[in-house]
């Protein structure tokens, strides 16, 4: 996974640096990433588009849409969600 | 389908047979709607056993009276489980249950507005061998927002029937059902173990290891490529092999299968859902057509105003205000005619029989007892009702957004709120209310701390006490000191939830902390219909279950307190002796009944907190509601007709001495140790008989109450004693 990254990996951004609106693509997890199964099962798999619609109130926790769906993830596993800009690879946006 | 339909012989078997049909799908994908249009209110609800988890389940019976059972699983997003409840659902489709087994058909109830996700679930399903009927609910909305679904070409596909439906409309259903009916009739139609997985490159890597299982008695290729793929992605998975088999040259087939991933960027433990998607986003690049981003945008817009940075905490304020408020003014009506109404019942029967034994049980236990039973539906109805209201526009799921952030600090979520919320109203609904708790470790740890937030039975004790004890004393024109008391009880119900929640965390619930990702549903228009369910159902499972439980310790209670009956001899004795004007015990009556001995056997232990023996009845009989020891209290002094603001009461309280040393029995601290304990100690069998009902089990209602004991005497002992060191003992 590390490989993967690094050609990018100045424009990889967590998913809470975001700021509300702006869509980006998933990157990747970090390693020390809990309920990671789960969040690919929900459709945030490498090469999904995602948008940060909005943080909560108080900051945390923050609402995301992936395919279709609004996602309220907490702030401390959104950083271990990776995203890189949507420019950078138009291809796999697509998909 | 006609009567004269022949029957075949060989089909009487399976006639007769009940066909058993689960219902699986993703949360919020309708599964509950269309179980409640399938089976309509012919439902059955009980527990798994030994776990909080529900079993719904109805009948639906075919032409030619075949029955079928349907069973409505709790929500899943794939076959790896997360929590009790979803391992229920997987383990009853992986035929691994002891509870149940595997259903001869599964109906996989589809969004179809969030097809992929959906289809990851149901392809799992179709893998494993199951007869899978897909449901493809929300036909209305995917119409709306001018999706358009190939359901032919999605049938051919996954080579299952695809039925489209709406089920808040009640479209499609009728084909659903006879889709169902056709299954009865003729079992599984063409079902071949064909895989879809085989369609992308990707699948290849898995090859080797399908031609493994196949020669290891995974006979179907479908089954082949699903265990393929969890061999790969679940290191336990290839543990269970390997145990089951010894050596072979599994673990190097799976070694090799990784680095194939891991040469195209794939880690293995993602194997199965990168392959499975890459399938699903074929299929529905296929068959679905998407207009340009539509849907959510209404969404997103009434989220502009109800989670706005400032407005949304403010609105969300003032709609749980009304809510509780209306819930409070609203109850009290109908719980003042049950009162009224149960009191009449008992005024007639006491016309009718006789005074004696009989007539004081059906008056004062048994119509008592009910009235405790009856007294908690307003509230339960009211509650479930805007909570039903709450949930299905979407909007409950907004509340925990916003309070996460808080509740997330004590190691719960945002979904606790209510539930914590609705329990300073009564512990009871609240605690009903920790069903739409996703998390089943949250949802016990809310149970167990929601009777701490002070009910509305407390407050007729602290208002007793307080008036009688705590001197109206202003600081500097803006503290009352008896509002400052109040408040200060209320705080401390709070914090003890707080530091209960994390002992409780730390030591007895341990279990992993899951991330709190919920689902924001989109917002929706209520169906009436099932709010009428939601409430039914609610009222139904108190009445059923706790009730039972109330009216019996009710009726124990009474018994308590009024036996044994004193005999002739020594009233006329006591009489006597008040007569010649000598000094009499006033107390004799209650002191010989089971309670008053009760109270005189734990009085030893109740005196570090500043309790007599009288008060020690208070807690006995308040067992059945807090406010009780307030009528108990009336009786022991002899009054008639009082209540917690009579002057008479807080008189008859002040003048009260120890015979022994003439020192008043309540000073001041003594009513703020008794408040204390009131507030701590979990005095209410209503909510342990719910508690009981809610975790299907005594095990927590036990635990929560010597805990809550625990606690509530500690606390007391510490004010008492710290407060007597002080000098404020008098
Ligand atoms: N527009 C529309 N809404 C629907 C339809 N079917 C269900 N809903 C709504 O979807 C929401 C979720 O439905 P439920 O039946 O509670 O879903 P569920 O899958 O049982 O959800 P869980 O109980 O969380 O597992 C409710 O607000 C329903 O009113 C439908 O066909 N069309």
């Amino acid at each position: 996974m590390k490989t993967q990254l690094k050609s990018v990996s100045d424009r990889v951004f967590s998913l809470d640096d975001l700021k509300p609106g702006e869509e980006a693509i998933i990157a990747g997890y970090r390693d020390d990433i809990a309920d990671e199964l789960r969040l690919l099962e929900m459709g945030l798999i490498i090469g999904s588009v995602v948008r940060l619609v909005k943080f909560a109130p108080f900051g945390d926790p923050i609402q995301i849409r992936v395919r279709g769906t609004d996602l309220s993830l907490r702030r401390a596993l959104a950083k271990s969600i990776l995203t890189r800009p949507t420019h950078l690879n138009r291809y796999e946006r697509r998909n | 389908m006609s009567a004269e339909t022949k029957i075949a012989p060989y089909r009487s078997d399976v006639r007769k047979r009940v066909i058993r049909v689960a219902l699986a799908g993703n949360p919020n994908s309708g599964k509950t709607t269309v179980f409640n249009a399938l089976t309509g209110l012919r439902q059955k609800i009980a527990n798994y056993p030994g776990v909080t988890i529900e079993r719904k389940s109805g009948i639906l019976t075919g032409p030619d009276q075949q029955t079928f059972e349907i069973i409505d699983l709790p929500g899943i997003y794939s076959l790896v489980p997360k929590s009790l409840d979803e391992q229920i659902a997987v383990d009853i489709l992986t035929g691994t249950c002891p509870m149940e087994p595997p259903p001869d058909l599964v109906v996989v109830v589809a969004d179809v507005t969030n097809l992929a996700r959906n289809l990851y679930l149901c392809t799992q399903i179709i893998d494993i061998g199951l007869p899978v009927v897909l449901a493809l609910n929300m036909m209305d909305l995917a119409r709306k927002m001018h999706l358009k679904v190939n359901v032919e070409g999605l049938a051919r596909r996954l080579n299952i029937p695809v039925v489209p439906i709406s089920a808040k409309q009640m479209e499609g259903l009728d084909t659903l059902k006879e889709t169902l009916f056709m299954f009865g009739q003729k079992g599984a139609n063409g079902r071949n173990g064909h895989t879809i997985l085989k369609s992308v490159e990707l699948a290849r890597v898995c090859e080797p290891l399908v031609e493994w299982f196949q020669q290891h008695g995974i006979a179907s290729p479908a089954g082949a490529y699903a265990e393929a793929l969890r061999v790969i992605s679940q290191p336990e998975v290839l543990e269970r092999w390997q145990n089951r088999n010894g050596q072979s040259e599994l673990p190097a087939l799976v070694e090799k299968a990784r680095q194939e991933l891991a040469e195209r960027g794939i880690p293995w433990k993602q194997a199965e859902v990168r392959i499975r998607y890459a399938v699903i986003d074929q299929i529905c690049a296929q068959n679905i057509t998407q207009p340009e981003r539509t849907g959510g945008e209404l969404s997103e817009k009434i989220d502009r105003v109800l989670t706005h940075k400032y407005f949304g905490p403010v609105i969300m304020f003032l709609i749980l205000a009304t809510m509780f408020q209306s819930i409070y003014t609203w109850a009290e009506v109908p719980m003042n005619a049950i009162e009224n109404g149960l009191s009449l019942l008992g005024q007639q029967i006491e016309r009718v029989l006789p005074p004696g034994p009989l007539q004081d049980m059906l008056v004062n236990g048994v119509v008592a007892g009910v009235g405790a039973v009856l007294v908690f539906l307003p509230q339960i109805v009211f509650l479930f009702f805007f909570l039903a209201i709450l949930e299905d526009t979407g909007y409950l799921a907004r509340v925990a957004f916003i309070m996460d952030r808080f509740m997330a600090k004590i190691g719960l979520s945002g979904q606790s709120v209510i539930p914590l919320l609705s329990s300073f109203a009564c512990a009871v609904p609240g605690i009903m209310a920790t069903r739409t708790i996703q998390n089943q470790r949250d949802r016990l740890i809310t149970i167990l701390v929601a009777p701490f937030m002070s009910c509305s039975a407390r407050l007729p004790v602290y208002t007793l006490l307080i008036g009688a004890f705590i001197p109206g004393i202003w600081f500097g024109g803006i503290f009352y000191l008896p509002g400052l008391v109040l408040l200060l009880m209320y705080l401390l119900g709070m914090v003890a939830a707080v530091v209960s929640a994390t002992i409780l965390q730390k030591f007895v619930i341990k279990g992993q902390t899951t991330n709190f990702i919920m689902e924001l549903p989109s917002y929706r228009v209520p169906v009436w219909r099932f709010i009428f369910y939601r409430v039914y159902e609610a009222g139904k499972a108190f009445v059923t279950n706790a009730g039972k439980i109330i009216l019996a310790v009710s009726i124990v209670l009474w018994f308590l307190a009024s036996y044994p009956k004193p005999d002739a001899q020594h009233v006329q004795e006591m009489q006597g002796l008040a007569k010649a004007g000598q000094q009499v015990d006033n107390f004799h009556e209650i002191r010989q009944s089971y309670a008053g001995r009760l109270g005189q056997l734990i009085e030893p232990a109740i005196r570090p907190l500043g309790f007599d023996w009288k008060i020690g009845i208070g807690l006995i009989t308040s067992f059945a509601a807090r406010e009780v020891i307030v009528s108990t209290l009336a009786t022991i002094y002899n009054l008639q007709d009082v209540d917690e603001t009579s002057v008479d009461l807080r008189t008859a309280l002040q003048r009260d001495t120890y015979p022994d040393t003439g020192k008043p029995v309540f000073t001041p601290l003594v009513a703020l140790s008794l408040m204390v304990f009131f507030v701590l100690a979990c005095q209410c069998m209503s909510t342990l008989a719910i508690v009981r009902r809610e975790t299907n089990t005594w095990r927590w209602p036990i635990f929560m109450f010597f805990y809550m004991l625990l606690f509530a005497y500690l606390a007391s002992f510490t004010v008492f004693q710290v407060g007597t060191a002080l000098g404020f003992g008098s």
